[in-house]
């Protein structure tokens, strides 16, 4: 009785442990690239109502910030390597964002779908 | 790019004077020693040449989340070594010497902190152009506003002092630690250990978030015109926190002075 017990337990802990991860797991991955201070593909179509990764990499030689006031987001991208940005969920419609160091040039738009094909 | 020189020196580095300002106003460079002040200088100076080297090496740890943890670390730090150190400070004016030890630690790690980003952006900008003289111009510029807004603010602190509205002194103290600290739910969101909701309401027809005033606004008090639940619920708990410690320490000192003199302790 006490070792089944034990055994219930532990599968429980397992799906409480695993839970966060399969959810993670299942988290849509869209990537933009910033070369010569421009955000490319400009525009990003993610699915609304729905978390998602943002992979950007720098090919730049130097640091660039990512910032958007609409998506409250804002991290510094080293040169030559790949960050990592969760946003969302979020609601139909265009969220802006920009380089913070090179507003002029590295802009972006990301357009949050309903409808969103893969 | 002159423009946004001083855009970005009054996002990183207006926290730092305002924090200087609390300082002052209330007593607290009196105590400490011109040794003392070097001394942060140095640690301070150090700690910001370090942060820099290290932040890319920060950002590859934990898969991408490294910079986003050790700055909510540093954060939390600072948040509660201010809170229940300085805090007394501001109400009774007569920091200990372990208290000041954590008041000094705070200044150190707020500076690093906050001026380490500014430093990435400007070797972005040093290494990638020839606009030097522009890049001058805006931290003269940015420099400038900082002094000005600094000279006003440590005005009404010192004259809110000498007219005892201690609780509306403790009240800005309390909002600029508190916007601090909610920091801390942005970063969490942007790597996902914190779950992201809609925002609870949009004052960015007001105040937009991009404008001057919301980065002044922000350096105050941690202003956000999309703000979400989970902000504003660490917002109104870390406000509470400071409110009963003020009213727990105000009962105390006013029994206290009863049981001497009779006096009073005002707010």
């Amino acid at each position: 009785m006490m070792i089944r017990r034990c055994n219930l337990l532990s599968h429980v802990w397992l799906v409480l442990i695993l839970l966060p991860f399969t959810l993670w797991a299942k988290t849509k991955e869209f990537h933009l690239t910033i070369e010569n201070h421009v955000f490319t593909p400009s525009e990003l179509k993610v699915p609304a109502n729905e978390k998602v990764k943002l992979i950007i990499y720098n090919k730049d030689k130097v640091a660039e910030e990512f910032d958007s006031f609409d998506l409250n987001r804002e991290k510094v991208l080293f040169p030559g390597k790949k960050t990592t940005i969760f946003i969302g969920p979020l609601q139909e419609g265009i969220y802006e964002y920009f380089g913070e160091y090179n507003p002029n040039t590295a802009r972006g738009i990301i357009l949050v779908e309903v409808n969103h094909a893969d | 790019m002159l423009i946004n020189t001083v855009i970005l020196f009054l996002k990183d580095l207006l926290p730092i004077f305002i924090l200087f300002c609390f300082l002052k106003a209330n007593n607290t460079s009196v105590i400490i020693s011109k040794k003392t002040i070097i001394l942060i200088l140095s640690v301070s100076t150090f700690g910001i040449i370090a942060t820099f080297k290290l932040l890319p090496s920060m950002n590859e740890l934990w898969e991408g989340i490294g910079i986003e943890v050790i700055q909510t670390i540093e954060i939390l730090l600072v948040y509660f070594f201010l809170v229940f150190s300085y805090s007394s400070t501001a109400v009774n004016k007569h920091p200990s010497v372990s208290k000041l030890y954590f008041i000094l630690s705070a200044i150190v790690i707020f500076i690093a902190l906050n001026a380490s980003v500014f430093i990435v952006f400007l070797d972005s900008y040093i290494t990638n152009t020839d606009s030097i003289k522009n890049i001058i111009a805006g931290l003269a510029i940015g420099l400038g506003i900082c002094l000005s807004f600094s000279s006003l603010f440590i005005f009404l602190l010192f004259w809110l002092n000498k007219k005892k509205y201690y609780l509306v002194t403790y009240s800005f103290w309390a909002f600029f630690l508190t916007g601090q600290v909610s920091q801390v739910i942005s970063l969490m969101q942007q790597v996902d250990i914190i779950q992201s909701s809609e925002a609870l309401w949009d004052s960015s027809t007001l105040v937009e978030d991009k404008s001057e005033y919301g980065h002044l606004l922000n350096s105050l008090f941690g202003y956000e015109a999309r703000p979400s639940s989970e902000l504003i619920t660490l917002y109104l708990g870390s406000l509470l926190v400071f409110y009963i410690y003020f009213f727990i320490h105000n009962r105390d000192k006013s029994s206290e002075a009863k049981n001497s003199d009779g006096g009073n302790y005002g707010l």
